[in-house]
């Protein structure tokens, strides 16, 4: 979350993944860098002990989120 | 015009019940931190008082001096203490914690992993303010110990806003993270200390931190070798300490053994000296991994890259793939802890600590 509110003060538009447990962490950490209601794309926990496939069904899971925050839709960001 | 309550005008229960009510504690009653009382912390540090010692760009908090102290006084410090608290949140601070990347700060406190942050004093210091080194060294019942490490404690909740259960998302946790201070029992220690180790005078005071795990321990009655190996062999005694860091260690190499007083004996009356005790560990902590496991540890090394130096707790040597607890043997934080009394020690893994070999995070504390 960090990185992205970085890349995103740089003008360049970011998504940030996180799994369901860590939405309040992203969250907070959004607003403390100046961003009242970020958008996170959130994906079901957890990752760390996946196999490759089902690594890949979670990317699927998250990618139209993704997309929507990469074109533009939806209300994203609130600096 | 009514007067705004302050730690001096209210009772100091009611302003024990208002600092309970702001979520300004570590879950336990905090001393209510009077100007008075923060201004003399702040005189003892000889610092400026708005002088930030720490930032965490994460949190996007600071912590100045007058910050450090008003906590310190909140967890029952007493001034001369300080300067123990200044000299670790400049250990927090340095550059070298994630190697350049100090995301691994923030990450060794936040992490899911549940690390603490455990301190370790050496030098005339412990002394000077009757830190516990023996019996009972990681436990209760010492002011200096117990409030230093609850200071840092405080700093991380109040300060820089590592929120349980928000920033702080550690699973578990452990004990140490309410308060994980220790010192070095240089007196029964048949080694140099820690600080001189690192190429401080034995007359300086210092003050080492580490992202660490809670103490895994190491020895008892039921998992000696053989029971009288243990006293006649630097192996037998070493090879206790092998297994337990084999099973201990985290991902990244540093990791502390904190041997009593009785263990270190056993090894140092055979000669041995500390170097020989770090090489043993490295050598004998190697473990052979199956392919699938290869497999695995290879995509983490890729994944975290080698700059964190992951690449080197993998070793191929003829063909057979090992998986090592150490990236050399500097990575053995040695120092002797606790009483005189027994064969009892612990190894402690660190966590999203990421500094060069053998380069401990080690601050001159200045009185």
């Amino acid at each position: 979350m960090h990185n992205a509110t970085q890349i995103e003060k740089r003008g360049t538009p970011a998504a940030v993944i996180c799994t369901k447990p860590f939405a309040q962490t992203g969250a907070a950490m959004a607003k403390r860098q100046g961003y009242s209601s970020y958008r996170i794309v959130l994906i079901d926990h957890p990752v760390s002990n996946l196999s490759r496939e089902q690594v890949q069904e979670r990317a699927r899971q998250a990618l139209p989120q993704v997309l929507a925050i990469a074109l533009g839709n939806g209300d994203i960001l609130e600096a | 015009m009514v007067s705004r309550p302050t730690v001096e005008n209210a009772g100091p229960l009611e302003a024990i019940e208002a600092y309970f009510a702001n979520g300004w504690t570590d879950g336990l009653p905090i001393v209510p931190p009077t100007e008075a009382a923060v201004r003399e912390f702040v005189q003892r540090a000889g610092r400026d008082a708005q002088e930030v010692l720490l930032t965490v760009s994460e949190t996007n908090r600071q912590c100045t001096v007058e910050a450090a102290a008003i906590n310190a006084v909140m967890a029952g410090c007493r001034p001369e203490y300080f300067p123990v608290v200044v000299a670790a949140l400049e250990g927090w601070a340095d550059k070298r914690w994630g190697l350049g990347d100090r995301n691994y700060f923030y990450i060794s406190i936040a992490s899911t992993g549940g690390s603490g942050q455990l301190l370790i004093v050496n030098g005339p210091i412990r002394n000077e303010i009757s830190m516990n080194y023996g019996v009972n060294v990681f436990g209760a019942g010492n002011r200096a110990n117990a409030t230093i490490g609850r200071t840092m404690r405080l700093i991380l909740l109040n300060v820089l806003g590592m929120t349980p259960g928000v920033f702080d998302m550690s699973v578990q946790g452990h004990p140490g993270k309410y308060s994980y201070c220790i010192a070095e029992n240089e007196e029964e220690s048949p080694w140099e200390p820690l600080h001189v180790e690192k190429g401080f005078a034995p007359d300086e005071s210092t003050v080492t931190v580490v992202g660490a795990r809670g103490p895994v321990p190491v020895g008892g009655s039921g998992n000696l070798p053989v029971g009288g190996a243990e006293s006649t062999r630097p192996e037998g005694v070493l090879e206790l300490f092998a297994r337990v860091a084999k099973t201990a260690r985290s991902h990244a190499g540093t990791m502390v053994v904190a041997m009593c007083p009785q263990h270190a004996e056993a090894i140092a009356k055979h000669g041995w000296t500390k170097r020989q005790v770090k090489e043993y560990l490295f050598e004998h902590t190697k473990e052979p991994l199956t392919d699938e496991e290869w497999e695995r540890v290879a995509q983490m090394g890729q994944r975290r890259g080698s700059s964190l130096g992951a690449d080197k707790l993998v070793q191929t040597v003829d063909g057979v793939h090992y998986r090592l607890t150490f990236r050399a043997p500097e990575d053995v934080l040695l120092v002797v802890a606790g009483g005189n009394n027994g064969f009892f020690s612990s190894v402690i893994s660190n966590w999203s600590y990421w500094i060069p070999e053998g380069d401990y995070i080690i601050k001159p504390i200045k009185t």
